[in-house]
């Protein structure tokens, strides 16, 4: 039998065919959680983003619902496997630093270091992120990885609410330029 | 270009926008070509980023694990009818409150009540079954507390609420034993003035754990008061108890910013 297509396997799931799903978790396993796990930095947090991204494909409705329009079926998984890490994220931090007594906003939040270096190793994408200003990499980690609202990032960098979306986009562009300019080279440390 | 929508593509992209704005601002998207244009072009540039992160090996049991709980999903209910399992709740506690601070009979609360929860069932025929067993639940639950408002209650704690911010207010917890379990009372000045979806939101903290303990709005010059009843369930204790402001009503974990906390 031919190799199914993720379309094909995402129609069956549709019908609550667990062995469809069960292909698709093995075909998209290791990707996902090692995206979880760079977005949350934390093993335990990535798992629970597995499960919340699974149990939303199997539903199939609300985030869970793919229709073309929301482009390649991976790039779909990825996008709401990173959307169940920043929900995740937020509820931590709320639990963690706005129970804790103290005034989070007033708070310094974790540099790009401290939300990236804890990381297990180094990859392409932590060597093209360090080649940027401070301001991009700060963009970067606010932005991609901590998944903060145009609002929160305004904020924590003090500029200006209408120049965020702007300075997100040079720091993406710049970013990307980096990773195709170093594509395909494994650095070794 | 419409500022007001253009400017949420950055929340878009990160999920941040309530179900409404969503739905606004993706009822803008197909209308604004500029916008099309900056989402596909955000999405393109970090459409890449994942594949230049390196692989790290999932834990050992992770498969069995999650798909274990994907599929024990089926029987039980899905997430839909337990969101407004919990809307229904808030609508309990506010009718509650209602009729308590107002001092209204407990038969008008009822009545308020039932409405609040037949205004739902119109919309959701589909829920009636569990929204009526609610109704009956909360109908007992008002039967007991009728009879237990009848006797002669004392605060069994009182603490300040502070303000950890700069926006100022001041309020007092109490909380009373009831035969049927406790109340909290709450009551808050100086607070700061609410807009658009805002509440306030008390909550009970145990450990880290934030659970909501129903909310309010304030009048002109910031006053504002609710009461919530605490589940039976034995004597739980709690370390802390908070007010937060909230972007909307009903939020089951903090959003908002602190604006009054004490410990228990």
């Amino acid at each position: 039998m031919a190799k199914q297509t993720d379309l094909e396997l995402y129609e069956l799931i549709k019908t609550k065919d667990k062995s469809a799903l069960e292909t698709l978790y093995s075909r998209y396993e290791k990707l996902l959680y090692s995206f979880a796990y760079r977005m949350t930095n934390d093993k335990q947090a990535a798992e629970e983003v597995m499960q919340d991204v699974f149990v939303k494909l199997w539903r199939g409705r609300g985030a869970g619902h793919y229709v073309k329009e929301r482009g390649k079926f991976s790039s779909w998984l990825l996008t709401i496997t990173r959307n169940a890490s920043i929900d995740l994220l937020r509820k931590k931090k709320v639990q963690e630093v706005e129970w804790d007594g103290r005034d989070s906003l007033n708070e310094d939040l974790p540099g790009v270091e401290q939300v990236i270096e804890d990381k297990e190793e180094r990859d392409q994408l932590r060597n093209a992120i360090d080649t940027l200003p401070d301001e991009q990499q700060r963009m970067i980690c606010l932005f991609y990885f901590q998944g903060l609202s145009q609002r929160e990032i305004a904020e924590k960098c003090d500029i200006p609410l209408g120049t965020v979306k702007g300075r997100v986009r040079l720091a993406l562009k710049k970013l990307r330029e980096h990773l195709e300019k170093e594509g395909g080279i494994v650095h070794e440390r | 270009m419409n500022d007001k929508y253009c400017g949420k593509i950055i929340d878009y992209i990160n999920d941040q926008l309530t179900d409404k704005e969503k739905q606004e601002f993706e009822k803008h998207l197909n209308e604004c070509p500029d916008c099309q244009e900056e989402l596909q072009e955000l999405e393109d540039l970090m459409g890449d980023i994942p594949s230049y992160m390196n692989e790290v090996t999932p834990p050992p049991g992770m498969r069995e694990r999650v798909l274990d709980e994907v599929f024990s999903e089926e029987d039980s209910k899905s997430d839909e009818p337990l969101r407004i399992e919990k809307n229904a709740r808030t609508g309990k506690w506010k009718a509650w409150a209602g009729a308590l601070a107002a001092g209204l009979l407990l038969s008008i609360g009822v009545n308020v009540f039932t409405g609040i929860q037949l205004n739902q069932l119109a919309s959701q025929n589909e829920k009636l079954e569990s929204n009526l067993t609610d109704i009956q639940v909360a109908l007992s639950e008002l039967q007991e507390r009728q009879t237990d408002q009848s006797s002669p209650v004392k605060p069994s704690q009182r603490t300040q609420l502070a303000s950890t911010g700069e926006g100022g207010g001041e309020g007092l917890a109490t909380l009373i034993e009831r035969k049927i379990g406790q109340e909290l009372l709450i009551q808050v000045q100086d607070l700061a003035q609410l807009e658009g979806d805002e509440v306030y939101q008390v909550w009970l903290i145990d450990g880290e754990t934030p659970e909501p303990a129903g909310s309010f709005m304030t009048d002109a010059s910031g006053n504002g008061a609710v009461t919530f009843t605490l589940e039976e369930d034995g004597n739980k204790s709690w370390d802390a108890i908070a007010v937060s402001k909230e972007p909307q009503p009903n939020n089951t974990t903090p959003q908002g910013d602190i604006v009054l906390q004490s410990e228990l």
